[in-house]
């Protein structure tokens, strides 16, 4: 049986920790308010954005051609993994890093790594895997130069031919207690939203369409890519939330099992104490 | 006056819904030059360069936005403005963006390689949109 001096010490540790979990709840409860409303707020300009692009591309009558549009023989991949600088925050990491093993792992021709955030670094580096890029994770203002470093090394690699798809896995945000490991083809963009042909409204253009998609394109790779990192950025906090508050219960659950524990053993101990005396007593009684 | 009548127009900024607003016109920085959108104007998609944009609100007084690269959609219902940042004069530091032009100046000349070119004119672009926004603005008031 555990000392009271023991268990004593244990449930001053389980309570500082209780004390750090609950911190980080709340931290991560009020970062969780923040990124929500910037994942939301960011909705209406990539809807926007993806709408003129098919309306561009439908009016054109599928002549358009632009590098970022064009389907290469697909001789190489790149992954771009969206992940978090930092743990604690339960399943969330490993959520993502598994669909993006499973990605990779189902890949017949050579795939490379770009990975946004350490853990994902981290465990693919583990596993021997070679990172062909790795940018840190955003700051949480999410800043347009911290996104524009990041999709213009894939505008330019891809340009370059250094691999002929790129996609990109993140954790899109569902709601507090659900993310959806989220898996998209980032480039060649377009294919499939030909299906939507016929826009309803015949636009003109300045400049020209195809001039014009110079400028939409990369701007639409900088949107999924910003949409992107404000989704991972409100699920990680979602998920630190979610786990914290979790491991605060269960430190809660704890110090009161201790406390229980500690009470008994110093029942015994008094009980100990107390026939010790009244033995004494007798023993001293027997004799006169 | 057919100048009063107004049609509305939004400012979607990358990261947040800018401005929704009724104007009675527009004056935008285009790629191929400043140009002018009144109401019942073509279904139209323009490219933007980063600029001064200028909007005359209903009671008649004139808004300046630096906007930066982008577009703006004439739709039947509605002008959007699609734009990576859009500052209003008020948010402008116009120190910073003075600095922003002399620096950029300065590497323009220096610069060899046609990539540098590119970014370094991006940049004195945006420089030159805060401090035209600010300038009007301060005017205008």
């Amino acid at each position: 049986m555990a000392s009271l001096r023991d268990i004593r010490r244990r449930i001053k540790g389980v309570t500082n920790i209780r004390q750090v979990t609950r911190a980080m709840n709340m931290i991560a409860a009020a970062r969780l308010r923040r990124a929500q409303a910037k994942a939301e707020s960011a909705r209406p300009y990539a809807e926007r954005l993806s709408e003129i692009l098919k309306d561009v591309v439908a009016s054109s009558g599928g002549a358009l051609h632009h590098p970022l549009m064009a389907q290469r023989p697909v001789k190489s991949v790149a992954l771009v993994l969206v992940t978090a600088d930092r743990g604690l925050c339960g399943a969330f990491n490993a959520g993502i890093i598994r669909e993006a093993q499973r990605f990779l792992i189902d890949q017949t021709v050579p795939a490379e790594l770009i990975t946004v955030g350490r853990k994902g670094r981290d465990h693919f580096q583990r596993l021997g895997y070679t990172i062909s890029q790795h940018f840190p994770q955003p700051s949480r203002e999410v800043r347009l130069e911290e996104i524009g470093a990041i999709s213009k090394r894939i505008i330019s690699d891809y340009g370059a031919a250094k691999y002929d798809q790129v996609h990109l896995a993140y954790a899109k945000f569902i709601n507090v207690l659900k993310s959806e490991p989220t898996l998209i083809q980032l480039l060649p963009l377009g294919q499939g939203d030909e299906a939507a042909k016929g826009a309803k409204t015949p636009y003109q253009f300045e400049p020209e369409a195809e001039e014009l998609l110079n400028t939409l394109l990369p701007q639409y790779v900088e949107v999924l890519m910003y949409r992107a990192l404000v989704e991972s950025l409100a699920s990680e906090q979602a998920a630190r939330m979610v786990a914290m508050r979790a491991a605060t219960d269960s430190a809660s659950d704890m110090i009161s099992s201790l406390t229980r524990e500690y009470n008994s053993a110093r029942q015994t101990s008094i009980t100990t104490a107390l026939l010790e005396v009244v033995a004494g007593a007798d023993a001293l009684a027997k004799k006169e | 006056m057919a100048d009063e009548k107004t049609f509305p127009f939004e400012i979607l900024a990358l990261q947040k819904l800018f401005l929704r607003d009724d104007v009675r016109f527009v004056i935008a920085p285009g790629q191929e030059g400043v140009f002018e959108i009144l109401a019942n104007h073509a279904p139209f998609v323009f490219a933007l360069k980063p600029g001064p944009l200028r909007m005359r609100m209903p009671g008649g007084q004139d808004q300046y936005v630096a906007v930066g690269t982008g577009f703006l959609i004439v739709q039947k219902d509605r002008t959007t403005v699609l734009t990576r940042s859009a500052e209003r004069p008020e948010e402008i530091d116009v120190e910073r963006a003075r600095r922003a032009k002399e620096r950029a100046e300065q590497r323009l000349q220096q610069a060899k390689q046609d990539f540098d070119v590119a970014r370094i004119q991006a940049s004195l672009e945006r420089a030159l949109a805060r401090l035209k926004v600010a300038e009007y603005a301060s005017l205008a008031s």
